[in-house]
């Protein structure tokens, strides 16, 4: 058996599946219930300041391979999500994931998580890669590398733990993004949000489908990009990157790691395979790290940039 | 490329002064207890259940400003849904069961009981609401040939009380392979006693808010379970350990 644990610096995993902010992250006993399914950690869905609705539905359609989705970040607001989040007793990591509206919020929900002593969490993820919430993301300019700067130093002072930067596979500069997420403190780099923003129309009522018109695209439509922006951010930064973009299989898995991510995210996959998909990604990774003869799964980290 | 159907209404039956059956000029294949995700462009969508799959029919209730926006679609109208999703009740050995709905969870039941009837199962139903004017199906029930007890909270129609009262006494005199019932969720704890104190075994549908329907977003999560896609239909076991 070949070893497949994983780190993200001082971030630990047993295998390099982690379940993508956004997916069924909404209560602790249904991440808890993700945990016994062979995650290598897991993210909740991003919590805001205030408790929000999310856009009106249709907010996640089926396309060919993969989702499209405008959800709207609705969740319960910070602090029902952290007493909800509280008392995380599971041996892997829990990842806390934020969406704010500027630094200054951002800053007071990281405050709020760090203050939590019941919230048992390994790690901080800040959401600034959303493309269909106004006020949030992309749409309020989160993604631009000036922005992003500001707002992972402002969230950096406030915590300590690692802090995850999630970044835009739409973001025109991505490189630049990357190392400003890197110089104002960031520990590790998701790579990968929903791409686009597309739209899906029905033809028989002629109307786009979701009811915010347009949405992030996700899983293995966009995978191709995914590893693409894995491969620049490699390039770029120092430090260790979360590959999230289309991860449905072992072999997928393989590809984003020697694109050179250290860990995988797993979000719309949970779809086509339910919560199985965490232990069939990972068993499919050994067996493919046996038979090309690799003892530990870190050796085939970014090795196409060699 | 969309995954939803759109067909047109092929007839709007008044329920009564809230509720309209609405059949379709379509059908799916569906198991009763699942349900449909029904859109209306630029408005919304929610999840309904299934009252009869052949031709689709939905029976709704005017309670909010969606479900009020499709109780207003008049015939010929187009229709727009996609499913169905979710578990449905599960029929077995069972041959002789027992239905409790109350209000308009009547609905998948309806369906439930047309299938037992086709398989040759005795079913019996308690059918419970408000008032005698939010009792609906009673005919429905009456032509598969149901053995059918209604109650009524003000007492204007059958026995006066809730529909656990009429369970309890029922249970005294008869037995039942199982027990399947959709309602509120005060109703069905209070049903979860009587029969785990009659060893009578049991399926529920639950209702939760939903905003996509297939087992992604995590809106309607109970515990660790989603409504969407490890329910709404939940065995007994699944109903325990999620505190019913």
């Amino acid at each position: 058996m070949s070893d497949i644990s994983v780190s993200l610096g001082k971030l630990k995993l047993e295998n390099p599946t982690v379940l993508a902010s956004g997916i069924l992250g909404t209560s602790k006993k249904l991440l808890e219930r993700i945990a016994d399914k062979g995650a290598g950690a897991v993210t909740i869905k991003s919590l805001t300041l205030e408790p929000r609705m999310g856009h009106n539905s249709p907010v996640i359609i089926e396309i060919n391979s993969g989702l499209i989705n405008a959800v709207g970040y609705k969740n319960s607001g910070i602090e029902l999500g952290i007493k909800e989040f509280s008392g995380w007793t599971k041996k892997i990591p829990l990842i806390m994931s934020i969406a704010a509206k500027d630094k200054n919020e951002f800053s007071v929900l990281a405050k709020k998580i760090s203050d939590c002593a019941g919230l048992k969490f390994s790690a901080l993820e800040i959401a600034l890669s959303c493309l269909h919430t106004p006020g949030f993301g992309t749409l309020a300019g989160q993604s631009k590398p000036e922005a992003t700067l500001e707002i992972t130093k402002a969230v950096k002072e406030e915590i300590f733990v690692p802090l995850i930067v999630k970044l835009s596979p739409s973001s025109p500069e991505l490189g630049e993004t990357a190392k400003a997420a890197e110089k104002g403190g960031a520990d590790i780099i998701n790579m990968g949000n929903t791409a686009g923003p597309g739209m899906v129309i029905d033809i028989e009522r002629k109307r786009p489908i979701l009811h915010f018109k347009f949405g992030g695209m996700s899983g293995p439509a966009i995978r191709p990009i995914a590893v693409r922006c894995v491969y620049d951010v490699y390039e770029s930064v120092d430090i260790p990157i979360i590959g999230t973009g289309g991860v449905t299989t072992g072999k997928d898995a393989i590809e984003m790691l020697m694109a050179g991510a250290s860990a995988v995210g797993v979000g719309t996959a949970v779809h086509y395979d339910s919560l199985g998909v965490f232990n069939r990604i990972n068993s499919e990774i050994s067996a493919w790290l046996s038979e090309h003869d690799y003892k530990n799964i870190k050796e085939i980290i970014g090795v196409v940039h060699e | 490329m969309s995954n939803y159907i759109s067909a047109k209404i092929k007839s709007v039956k008044k329920e009564n002064y809230r509720i309209n059956t609405i059949a379709l000029e379509k059908s799916i294949h569906a198991e009763p207890g699942q349900f449909l995700m029904v859109w209306i462009p630029g408005v919304d969508e929610k999840p309904f259940g299934i009252a009869n799959d052949d031709p689709l029919t939905l029976t709704i209730a005017n309670v909010g400003p969606f479900s009020s926006k499709i109780c207003s679609l008049k015939e010929g109208e187009l229709f727009s849904f996609k499913g169905p999703f979710g578990k449905s009740f599960s029929l077995t050995k069972e041959k002789e069961i027992l239905i409790v709905a109350g209000g308009y969870g009547v609905v998948p039941l309806y369906f439930l009981a047309e299938r037992a009837k086709e398989k040759g199962i005795k079913v019996t139903v308690i059918l419970g609401a408000k008032s005698a004017q939010d009792i609906i199906y009673e005919e429905n029930f009456k032509k598969l040939g149901c053995e059918l007890l209604i109650c009524t909270d003000d007492g204007s129609k059958g026995t006066k009380g809730f529909v656990s009262s009429a369970l309890e006494t029922l249970l005294q005199k008869k037995k039942f392979d199982k027990l399947y019932a959709c309602g509120p969720n005060q109703m069905l704890k209070a049903l979860t006693k009587i029969a785990d104190a009659a060893k009578l075994d049991y399926e529920f549908s639950l209702e939760a808010y939903m905003k996509c329907g297939f087992g992604i977003c995590g809106t309607c999560v109970i515990g660790n379970k989603l409504v969407c896609k490890d329910g709404p239909v939940f065995s007994k076991k699944e109903l325990k350990e999620l505190g019913f």
